[in-house]
């Protein structure tokens, strides 16, 4: 196990990292006796105490070895009244442990007799490699490095912060000494000690966040600032961080008044799994794998773990605990085909890629399958505190997930019934649900003229994977008030007589506080105009409440009502549409079929899936072909893609599933559905839910007038010649190319008073590169505490630029930070810019919907771009054009944000 | 269609209608809907919301008097307990009125999710119970004015209006949408394209009683629904 070892020596304060290295056994003793003190299954070989950075010989500490350090030495040695250097080590020319003759002649043989040079550290600064009873208690002027050569965490002083941070994966705090028995194998173990020759007063540890919590090593929480008698010491914590960021903690002496900090930082962090990469960032973060990757990669990113560079882990893939599971079994199980032994070093993410799992990957018999990801310091196989693990608590470090295109483990059967009118359903269910824990219910509301028999697909596939769907028919002739009333009435209905309906075989087998609301059509929009209904207390139910009702889906809605009454609200919602759909077009022309309108209007996390070639009646199994344009995908491969992505969403909302969400957050190029689909072309849209760990860097709202000034008030320098803030709303209801219409194609935004969502509009002909640049104010410059860059960005159809360029598009987003240090990375390889599909019609020209596309880069990536310091960022930048990207284009850009 | 298929279906057609007559499936479906909290039909939608909506179209009628060709059955009814109609604005009261059976010219029922013409019987929307699109045949609900005489079929103008939703027309659009019917030359349908109503009134309970009357002459005139007019039915 690692340590790190907070030590006050000699009335200094001295941090040292306690950790394996096995060349020097000699310095163990005082941290292991404190970790033994302590009852911790420490190990000799993982104790290490160093000195802070020095160079040997060079006794004045002037930055070199000369004579004038031989004579000092001499001075010091045999005069009496010399002043004691701030370096004793420095003296120890050849690092016997005693100062004695033997120094300075070997340091005079070196320097005009060509002997042998100084043992380490020289002629680099560094910490002494050896154990002796000589300390150097800098700091050292002429070693500023607190990074020894071997990359080892080595600072001494009571004035200087360390360069390294020690980082914490960040976790909750435990509630009570039960939690703690899991929680704990996330914390960092410090030990404190003090020299034995001070024997009064007490050390006061105190953190700069209240974020940071210390507990005894049985679970008892030390409130800061904490107090430790000497008596007391040497005492063992353990650190525990609940939210992203840094804080700084302080030891002191109260006897002498010294003191030492460490720095910890907990974020942002991505996890350990993922895939790499041959292009920066070289390695891609998930929390789902699919199991068509050719193989699980982990990433320890030495820029985040420098403090335990140099250390050897074992790298483990074992099957995913509960915290209860760790705290009573801490034995570690590789599922991967055995561990692998890696060492941290190097200097970017590309040396801390480990292939950790070749294919086949297992995604188990469901949908998916978790793994945790430990890397064991302590290498004996077992999980302590002190190594690191991802997973631990109710999320795994990563899932492998199966194609959600393909069908799920459990044999289905539906069963029709009614009780008149419009009560009438078709359910489907697993046939073994009874065995099984209760099931979420799935709710379809079909469109007009549709049947609720027409849903066989989807009813089918997601109760092969343990859901109960139930399609009601829908009355949806008269409109969306009463195909709203249906889809309440019917929920009523099923959640009401359950313990009747279809012979009782639901009756406790539906967990009824989980459940989706699935439209079709008006159907789409009904489901939001019930949800709007019950949200704003119109229609009540003693049979389910509004948080009962977990994500609302719309297939190619209707908005008749407008966004005011089909209003999502927050709840997560979800849009899936067509481009090829010949009834709710989504065209400029028909403000009633504009549904990404409903999607701008939600205030919970948004989903949008928004699929080319795809008709409005290829989402059922019998409507008539109704669809426009070329490259038709047709209904199967239509209703493969809605299987998938309907899986992903109510396994992320209903099940809780924590990797299917990168389905709908990302890109289909970086997380396709299945081998199959691959070829399809699909925009995906996610809007993280209007949450406190946002910043919205520029949303083009409240500045139109102002385009140089983002919405978070930063300054901003383009050398755009035309930049426009507009509501993404066409002006003219054609899709003719005009300059008159710089918005063309844009339906985002209805032409009712309380829709005004803008955006930014930019172009650039292949003459000569753009930029859009925002400049970071100080106060805004630390983005530890954010994961991810998000915007969204579409092409604007039929522009000449557009039609030039004719396929995907992509352009360089930069970071600086406060050193100058850069970080590129293009948005081609996050989520091309779909070419706006074919289709002609409303005016000349070829192309339709400007269907946005969300663009999400973890800040981690731009880390392992360029070893960037997120906590100093000067500026963000995107570059158009030229070698940046697509050579020309006229693109909407839109919600620039930064969120957690 | 073969026919096994329409022995089939007429075998159905006399099973349902016995049942209807025994009042068997009424009573078990009267049991299971009797929990206040399970909706009805009658649960029906609020009236429209009053501002920011999407503009409702100005009127328009495209029927140049020939989309209803005519009338195959009708048949009086009177219900026990009123339900409040999904089909105007104002959500009137149902008592009683008359089950049509109508053959209309299919290009006026291909099922749409945007805007549609509206059947009006005279100046109020009638309640389309069926797509008809395959058939082109629809079962029809024409509830009867407020005074609850009985609309003359032989005087009333059957025709689609305005593309819209139903929901949405109020009384005032009604009339404005018969005025314009009418200042298009469209009129009655004569005496040879219709029925009269059937001598007997059925008296019904509720809504529910009503759609399963519905559902059996779906099941009959346009057999490609018949799920449709089988949920009506009820499958306890």
């Amino acid at each position: 196990m690692s340590r790190l070892v907070l030590c006050l020596s000699r009335g200094f304060a001295r941090i040292v990292d306690s950790r394996e290295r096995t060349s020097s056994p000699r310095r163990l003793l005082l941290p292991l006796g404190v970790a033994l003190l302590a009852g911790l299954t420490l190990t000799p070989q993982h104790a290490l105490a160093v000195d802070s950075s020095f160079r040997r010989g060079d006794t004045n500490s002037d930055g070199s070895v000369n004579l004038a350090d031989a004579i000092g030495l001499l001075d010091y040695l045999f005069s009496g009244n010399a002043p004691t250097p701030p370096c004793v080590d420095a003296l120890d020319a050849n690092d016997s442990g005693a100062l004695d003759l033997a120094d300075p002649i070997g340091l005079l043989s070196f320097l005009f007799n060509a002997g042998d040079p100084p043992p380490a550290p020289f002629t680099d600064c560094g910490p002494d490699p050896t154990f002796d009873t000589i300390d150097c208690i800098g700091p050292i002027p002429s070693c500023p490095l607190l990074i020894a050569p071997e990359g080892e965490f080595a600072f001494v002083g009571f004035s200087i912060l360390p360069s390294l941070e020690a980082f914490i994966i960040p976790q909750p705090a435990p509630v009570d000494l039960a939690e703690f028995a899991g929680r704990k194998f996330g914390m960092r173990p410090f030990v404190i000690s003090l020299d034995p020759s001070i024997l009064s007063g007490s050390v006061r540890v105190e953190s700069t966040q209240s974020a940071v919590t210390f507990y005894a090593s049985d679970g008892t929480p030390l409130p800061l600032p904490l107090e430790i008698n000497v008596a007391d010491l040497p005492s063992t914590v353990l650190v525990n961080i609940d939210a992203p960021g840094g804080a700084t903690l302080t030891l002191t002496a109260t006897a002498s008044g010294a003191s030492a900090e460490l720095s910890v930082v907990s974020g942002p962090f991505d996890g350990l799994a993922g895939t790499s990469l041959t292009n920066p960032p070289y390695f891609r973060y998930s929390r789902a794998i699919p199991t068509i990757e050719p193989e699980v990669a982990v990433a320890v990113d030495p820029t985040r773990f420098g403090d335990r560079s140099g250390q050897t882990y074992r790298l483990y893939i074992v099957s995913h605990r509960t915290l209860d599971e760790w705290a009573l079994d801490q034995s570690l199980v590789d599922v991967s085909g055995g561990f692998e032994t890696q060492m941290v070093g190097g200097i970017s993410i590309q040396e801390g890629i480990v292939s950790a799992w070749s294919a086949p990957l297992d995604g188990g018999p469901l949908v998916s399958l978790g793994y945790d990801v430990v890397l064991d310091f302590g290498q004996d196989g077992f999980l302590d505190p002190g190594d690191v693990i991802d997973g631990l608590g109710q999320t795994p470090a990563f899932s492998v997930v199966n194609p959600l295109t393909d069908p799920g483990p459990y044999p289905v059967m539906s069963v029709d019934y009614s009780a008149g009118g419009f009560l009438v359903q078709r359910s489907y269910y697993p046939t073994n649900m009874a065995t099984l824990d209760p099931l979420p219910l799935v709710i379809i509301s079909h469109g007009n003229g549709h049947l609720y028999t027409w849903y066989n697909y989807l009813g089918a596939h997601l109760a092969s994977h343990g859901y109960v769907v139930m399609s009601h028919a829908n009355n949806t002739m008269p409109g969306i008030e009463s195909a709203s009333s249906t889809t309440l009435s019917n929920t009523n209905y099923f959640l009401s007589a359950i313990s009747t309906i279809a012979g009782g075989i639901f009756d406790g087998n539906v967990d009824v506080e989980r459940i989706a609301w699935i439209g079709h059509s008006r159907g789409g929009e009904g489901v939001v105009r019930a949800y709007d209904r019950v949200a704003d207390g119109t229609f009540t139910s003693t049979q389910f409440d509004l948080e009962d009702i977990r994500v609302v889906s719309s297939i190619a809605p209707t908005v008749f009502l407008g966004v005011a009454s089909s209003d999502p609200h927050d709840v997560p919602y979800h849009l899936l549409a067509g481009s090829s759909d010949g009834d709710v077009t989504g065209g400029v022309d028909c403000q009633i079929c504009q549904f990404f309108r409903i999607a701008r209007r939600g205030t919970g996390p948004v989903q949008v899936t928004y699929i080319q070639g795809a008709s409005h009646n290829d989402f059922n199994s019998d409507g008539f072909d109704d669809g426009v344009g070329p490259n038709r995908i047709g209904r199967f491969a239509a209703q493969r893609l809605a299987k998938g992505y309907l899986l992903a969403l109510v396994e992320t909302y209903l099940s809780d599933n924590p990797a299917t969400i990168e389905y709908l957050e990302r890109s289909p190029d970086e997380f396709p559905l299945s081998a199959v689909t691959a070829n399809n072309t699909v925009a995906t849209e996610f809007d993280p839910a209007v949450i406190a760990e946002q910043l919205v860097i520029d949303d083009f709202q409240e500045s139109p007038n102002d385009p140089l000034l983002s919405s978070a008030g930063w300054s901003v320098q383009t050398n755009f010649d035309v930049t426009s803030e507009e509501v993404q709303r066409d002006l003219n209801s054609v899709l003719t190319h005009t300059v008159n219409d710089p918005r063309n194609g844009m339906t985002q935004s209805g032409n009712t008073a309380i829709e005004s969502e803008s955006g930014l509009y930019v172009e650039w002909p292949s003459s000569r590169t753009r930029f859009y640049e925002w400049l970071v104010p100080n106060s805004d410059a630390d983005w530890r505490r954010f994961s991810t860059l998000s915007l969204r960005g579409c092409q604007i159809t039929r522009h000449p630029y557009t039609d030039t360029w004719n396929a995907a598009l992509g352009f360089t987003i930069t970071l600086t930070d406060g050193t100058g240090q850069t970080a590129s990375l293009s948005t081609i390889d996050y989520a091309p810019l779909t070419r706006p599909y074919q289709r002609n019609g409303l005016g000349t020209g070829f192309g339709w919907s400007n269907e946005f596309n969300s663009i999400r880069i973890a800040l981690t990536d731009f880390q392992a771009a360029s070893n960037l310091d997120l906590e100093d960022i000067q500026s963000l930048r995107f570059d158009f054009g030229g070698g940046f990207g697509t050579p020309l284009g006229r693109i909407g850009l839109d919600d620039v944000q930064l969120i957690r | 269609m073969t026919s096994n298929s329409f022995a089939d279906l007429a075998v159905r057609a006399i099973i349902v209608l016995a049942l209807l007559t025994i009042g068997l499936s009424s009573g078990l479906l009267a049991q299971e809907s009797s929990n206040p909290d399970v909706a009805t039909p009658a649960d029906t939608p609020p009236p429209i919301p009053a501002s920011g909506d999407d503009a409702i179209p100005a009127v328009s009628v495209p029927d140049d008097g020939t989309a209803v060709v005519r009338i195959l059955a009708a048949q009086r009814f009177t219900l026990e307990t009123p339900y409040a109609s999904a089909w105007n604005a104002e959500r009137s009261l149902v008592r009683s009125g008359t089950i049509l059976v109508l053959e209309v010219e299919k290009k006026w029922l291909r099922p749409r999710q945007t805007r549609q013409p509206v059947l009006y019987a005279g100046d109020r929307p009638a309640e389309v119970m069926n797509c008809g699109h395959a058939a082109g045949r629809i079962v029809v609900i024409v509830p009867d004015p407020a005074d609850g005489t009985a609309r003359n079929l032989a005087t009333t103008i059957f025709f689609f209006g305005t593309p819209m939703l139903a929901e949405r027309a109020t009384a005032e659009r009604g009339r404005a949408e018969l005025a314009e019917a009418r200042a298009q030359g469209i009129g009655p349908l004569s005496e040879k394209r219709r029925v009269e109503p059937s001598a007997s009134t059925l008296r019904l309970a509720d809504q529910n009683a009503l759609l399963r009357e519905v559902g059996a002459r779906i099941i009959l005139h346009s057999p490609t629904e018949r799920a449709l007019g089988e949920g009506f039915l009820g499958t306890p």
